[in-house]
């Protein structure tokens, strides 16, 4: 929304604003809402001139241009003039005459239109055709104020040779664009009107709106039988329907002032009539629009309706956009077709043109639901949807409609009113109620002590009826206003016109409760910075993955949610496991030279095939881990296959987390169906490389290298495999957890290792339950083993593969100081015990 | 079997061995149209070439069954492997697993400083309530006072899906923290109710906007949400909390500057602004030469939102706000182009690592 300071000045009619412009537009970032822009028109328009033709000769040799000799009332004071005291100018607009008052851009201005612009054009004195111009004399474009470039600008009599424009058109202004989103529920904020009222409030001074902008402000007419309107729509859709026809128009382009202001808030002006409904529109925030009388009416009557589409019915809008109408849109038709798409744009079969004479001036107030649907539909965010979708209110279409018919009359002499007023009016708008509230609650609310007299001042400021009866307030909104329904609303009102930063700050009292932990948010915490220490990088990626990396994974699209608007393909599904979004990042960092790596994601995951949770799909919480190394780097730094070190990584953050990994069993017979959260893991692992893993009978996740082909899709090295684990099991097993302490002994430990030979394919599960087995059985009561493989050796002859597995055993006597006797004893007697057939 | 037969299969043999050898898996191979069309063609053959060329098919697909088999094992050496142990039977030059080294490490930047901002929080009193990445259309909106077809709704450019909740509207990737609200409210009334303790609680998550991508805008960004209510709370509060939460962030004071805002889960509605804590106000190139860096979005809630979960607007009034991590980390480090946080790029996530840019 941009503010013309010179435009609030002018329709609220006294210059009530402070001169400290600066702090004005502080005071609208802080109470009103973010300034976007502000731009000062003064400097923009400082040099443009007011000047008289004296004389005009034509140059020899050319067909256009004329050497004109002009009067600037010797303003100007580097000029070089002519030894009349005039200035000369040449100009090739066809309707420049002597006698006129235009306007002159001396040398080193800057002409208005590239003022701001990357390449801002300065004019200078120069010859043209041998003839010396002096800057030049401006038309409507070139003054930036519309697109008009058919001749120079011509001024009214009532300038002065010698005025600076400025002066003329109160240009000494000064924009400020508020961003639109602070006034979602104001509409009144969409005109010049509300935000000077909004001003003079934060302000703490009295506002009173001028006096044609009052409920009883209205149009009357004698006229009969000519205009009619029906509402056949919901009475919520369409609030009230107001309609005039005003005949004798002479369609012309507006004055200069109309134009000036409506270039300023960025519009272009069109005709007289379109300017004047832009310019009501720009001051009360209430859209109108004209429509060509002739057009719509037959035997020169017209009878309006408001009413749905009919099956299939298409209309084709100003823009010459044809749409096809939806069944919810609010259509304006008259008996034949329909004239426009209500509260969004007029129809183009209605358009008034060069050949209007009669038009039927519209103003009407459409529900911000309804807009907002139609918009949505078609795609159309005019002026119109920006305003109604704010919810006008329907009080004041009288007023405004009163209001532009009498600047048509004042800027079209010529026109008079030449139908009856129509006025249909639903059920749905009424008066805004009285709102009540204690003023203990508003102080409370504020951290204040406010005073009744201070609270009232600052509601009627801006015209608000209020009183205090009782130590309760009672406050009416104005009629213009559509956002007061509660006594909060007061209190906001009050607040923002106090400032917000000039409400006492204070923290709350609490007592000192101890919040409830989150558990899986502590252990997402600490499983981050075990994985940092060990070396792994944390990564984010997407919520959402696309077609390819779900088909070059081959997972099953079908298990997963599907977004239906996705900004492209790459965001279509909602991704079912972390494991493949690292997959997809392995490639790109090899490529750039990172020759080793861990990368993990804590995040959630979503599947179709898991039942819903209170009416919403479950999520699953995971952590991911994917280890890759390219062929030198794996060759330096690893051997064997990655799923041990993928293995290794879990083991680690099991140690981090006081969870017994001793408990994990790896099972690899790809029995993951037996959890449907896994299942859309099933296919990215590699049987044979890869195993369920088990916290003794539940399962948490899944390790392991990939799939050929999954390798082959992502260009994943040959040293690549990871990780995904359920974090929910495991937050569950936190109630396993327990204290790995051990009494001290008196006596020492003793530390033995033992090798066990057997054939190779037996694993080693098996190797460790035989050590366990033998352990057990063989130490004495008062002796207690641990055990650690160390190493395992492949032995290979012709016919025959064993493979050596050399554990270190670490035995501890609480009762005795043990002998290598005692040790060895054990150590033969299990080595007997598992001896290879 | 006549010459054209021998060489259909022979020309499949080699356009699909060659697929085995690029890595093709097995089904794939063996599913292939070009194998497909050879069993097809039999039954179209006369008696005495069917048997002959069926043979001869047969054959073909147990040889590019081998040849898969023997592809996957020789290219990447996949033999099975005994899962249960925990490093590689030596081969002669063992290395056995290890983590890599300390220094590469690193933890997202975004993370590191959401458990930073989580923790302060904490210490105030706030509870830690994590947030959804698909929801409802009632927790999104309807709970929130954006009644169904409302405009502010078009401030949230929203990821639906094409499957939908018990009242056939699609779910919604939400676009804000908000989204937990209503639970939150309710979860945490009856400790309210019975005076223990406020409701307090902050939440982090990830929310999505349906919006092009840009070196500041992200269709994926994280939020962090906090809500607080109990008897007699002030606008005022609200600032209090979260000046407090911002000095003890940046180790430093600062000044606070408002702005009118519009939330329609909140009434006052209010934007957010501190000096800039890096420049203390004075004017800096974080700050865009300002002095203020607007930070959060925030106000009171509005009743609607306390009585969709059946708390008395009378009694208890509360506030709320959401601040986006992204930018404060953006302005804190430096980053020039927010899609760096989700792009996986090491070279961009080593830098959080202990040893940083050294290497």
């Amino acid at each position: 929304m941009k503010a013309s300071f010179k435009w609030m000045q002018l329709i609220s009619e006294a210059n009530r604003l402070p001169i400290d412009e600066g702090d004005v537009i502080d005071r609208i970032g802080k109470q009103i809402g973010a300034v976007e822009e502000t731009v000062s028109l003064t400097s923009k328009y400082q040099n443009a001139l007011i000047v008289k033709v004296i004389k005009k000769q034509k140059i020899d040799g050319s067909d256009h241009l004329n050497v004109l000799e002009i009067d600037d009332g010797l303003m100007n004071k580097t000029v070089d003039r002519l030894d009349n005291g005039l200035i000369q100018v040449v100009c090739g607009a066809s309707n420049v005459d002597e006698g006129q008052l235009v306007v002159w851009l001396p040398p080193q201005s800057i002409v208005p239109s590239t003022f701001n612009k990357a390449d801002p054009f300065t004019l200078s004195a120069k010859k043209i055709m041998d003839v010396l111009s002096n800057g030049m004399l401006a038309s409507a474009k070139e003054l930036d104020i519309s697109d008009d470039h058919e001749g120079i600008v011509v001024l009214d009599s009532d300038a002065q040779p010698g005025q600076l424009l400025i002066n003329y058109l109160n240009l000494d202004d000064t924009i400020c664009d508020i961003e639109n989103k602070m006034f979602t529920h104001r509409p009144d904020l969409f005109g010049q009107l509300g935000i000077a009222r909004e001003l003079s409030g934060i302000y703490d001074r009295p506002f009173r709106s001028p006096n044609w902008y009052s409920l009883d402000n209205h149009l009357e007419s004698k006229i009969k039988g000519k205009l009619k309107v029906q509402g056949l729509v919901s009475s919520q859709d369409c609030p009230r329907f107001m309609a005039v026809s005003i005949g004798n128009i002479k369609l012309a382009p507006s004055p200069l002032w109309l134009q000036s202001y409506l270039s300023r808030v960025g519009l272009r002006p069109i005709n007289n009539i379109v300017d004047i409904t832009n310019y009501v529109m720009h001051v009360t925030g209430q859209p109108l629009h004209a429509y060509d009388f002739d057009k719509i009416a037959s035997n020169g009557q017209c009878e309006i309706l408001v009413r749905y589409p009919s099956q299939d019915e298409r209309l084709v809008l100003l823009d010459q956009k044809e749409i096809k109408l939806t069944s919810k849109d609010i259509v304006i038709a008259n008996k034949v077709q329909a004239i426009g798409l209500g509260g969004i744009m007029g129809g183009g079969n209605s358009e008034i043109d060069q050949t209007t004479k009669n038009i039927v001036l519209e103003c009407a107030n459409f529900n911000m639901y309804a807009t907002r649907r139609s918009s949505m539909a078609h795609g159309i965010f005019s002026e119109a949807v920006t305003r109604f979708t704010k919810g006008q209110s329907a009080w004041q279409c009288s007023v405004v409609l009163k209001y532009a018919h009498d600047l048509i009359m004042q800027i079209c002499p010529s026109a008079e009113i030449s139908s009856e007023v129509v006025d249909y009016q639903s059920d749905s708008f009424v008066p805004n109620e009285e709102v009540a509230l204690s003023l203990a609650k508003i102080n409370s609310y504020l951290g204040t002590v406010l005073n009744e007299d201070k609270i009232v001042r600052l509601l009627t400021n801006v015209e608000f009826k209020a009183r205090v009866h009782k130590s309760n307030l009672y406050a009416v909104a104005p009629f213009w206003r559509t956002d007061i329904a509660s006594g909060e609303d007061v209190i906001e009102e009050i607040a923002r016109l106090l400032g917000f930063d000039n409400l006492p700050i204070k923290l709350p009292l609490r007592s000192s409760h101890a919040p409830k932990l989150n558990n899986l948010y502590e252990l997402k915490s600490k499983i981050r910075h075990s994985l940092k220490d060990a070396g792994a990088n944390e990564v984010l990626t997407y919520s959402f993955i696309d077609k390819k990396l779900v088909e070059d994974t081959t997972l099953d699209a079908d298990n997963s949610f599907e977004i239906a608007n996705a900004i492209s393909p790459e965001l279509k599904f909602y991704r079912t496991n972390l494991s493949t979004s690292l997959l997809k990042h392995v490639h790109q960092n090899h490529k750039i030279g990172f020759d080793r790596f861990a990368v993990f994601e804590l995040g959630k995951t979503h599947q179709l095939n898991l039942k819903y949770e209170d009416q919403l799909p479950i999520e699953n919480e995971n952590v991911a881990l994917v280890l890759s190394a390219e062929k030198k780097a794996a060759k330096e730094y690893y051997s064997g296959p990655a799923y041990y070190q993928a293995k290794y990584y879990i083991t680690y953050l099991f140690d981090c987390l006081n969870l017994d990994s001793s408990r994990l069993r790896y099972v690899g017979d790809n029995n993951i169906g037996l959890s449907p959260k896994f299942t859309s893991l099933e296919n990215i692992y590699k049987e044979g490389r890869s195993a369920v893993v088990y916290y003794e009978d539940k399962i948490i996740g899944i390790v392991g290298e990939y799939t050929t082909k999954v390798q082959t899709n992502l260009k994943l090295p040959d040293f690549c495999a990871g990780f995904e684990i359920d974090l929910k099991e495991l937050l569950s097993l936190s109630a396993d957890q327990k204290s790995h302490y051990l009494p001290l002994s008196k006596y020492p430990k003793v530390k033995q290792d033992i090798t066990l030979e057997l054939d190779n394919g037996i694993n080693f599960i098996e190797v460790q339950d035989k050590l366990v087995e033998g352990l057990e059985k063989y130490s004495p009561k008062d002796v207690t083993a641990t055990y650690k493989l160390i190493d395992t050796f492949l032995k290979e002859d012709e016919n025959h593969k064993d493979i050596h597995w050399t554990f270190r055993l670490v035995f501890n006597s609480y009762e005795r100081t043990l002998l290598q006797k005692d040790i060895d004893d054990i150590v033969v007697s299990i080595k007997n015990s598992v001896k290879k057939k | 079997m006549n010459q054209e037969l021998k060489d259909k299969i022979n020309n499949t043999r080699d356009v699909l061995l060659k697929r085995i050898d690029d890595g093709l898996d097995k089904s794939t191979v063996l599913r292939s149209p070009e194998l497909k069309e050879l069993f097809a063609l039999i039954s179209t053959l006369a008696d005495d070439q069917k048997a002959e060329f069926g043979q001869a098919v047969n054959q073909l697909r147990q040889e590019l069954d081998q040849a898969t088999k023997d592809s996957d094992t020789s290219k990447h050496n996949l033999v099975p492997i005994d899962i249960t142990a925990p490093f590689a039977i030596n081969n002669g030059e063992q290395i056995k697993p290890s983590l890599l080294p300390l220094e590469y490490g690193s933890i997202h930047p975004l993370m590191s400083e959401l458990e930073r901002i989580v923790n302060i929080f904490s210490t105030m009193g706030f509870t830690i309530v994590e947030s959804r990445e698909i929801d409802d259309d009632w927790h999104m909106f309807e709970s929130l006072n954006f009644p169904e077809g409302h405009p502010a709704r078009d401030d949230y450019d929203t990821f639906m899906t094409v499957q939908t909740d018990k009242d056939r509207k699609p779910f919604i990737a939400p676009a804000h923290t908000s989204t937990m609200q209503n639970r939150i409210l309710n979860s945490q009334r009856s400790t309210l109710v019975e005076g223990l303790a406020p409701i307090a609680a902050v939440i982090p998550g990830r929310v999505f906007r349906n919006e092009d991508v840009d070196p500041r805008h992200e269709h994926t960004f994280y939020q962090l949400e906090g809500v607080y209510v109990d008897r007699n709370i002030s606008i005022g509060n609200l600032i209090a909390t979260l000046k407090s939460f911002l000095e003890s962030y940046f180790q430093r004071s600062l000044q606070i500057k408002t702005q009118p805002f519009y939330f329609p889960f909140t009434e006052p509605s209010l934007e957010y602004a501190m000096s800039c804590p890096f420049c203390s106000g004075k004017g800096c190139r974080i700050c865009s030469h300002s002095g203020w860096i607007e930070l959060i979005g925030c106000g009171m809630i509005h009743p609607n939102v306390l009585k969709a979960a059946s708390i008395n607007s009378d009694e208890y009034q509360g506030f709320a706000w959401g601040m986006g991590i992204e930018r404060l980390v953006m302005l804190k480090q430096g980053i020039e182009d927010i899609r760096y946080f989700e792009s996986g790029k090491l070279e961009f996530l080593r830098q959080f690592s202990v040893g940083g840019n050294k290497e």
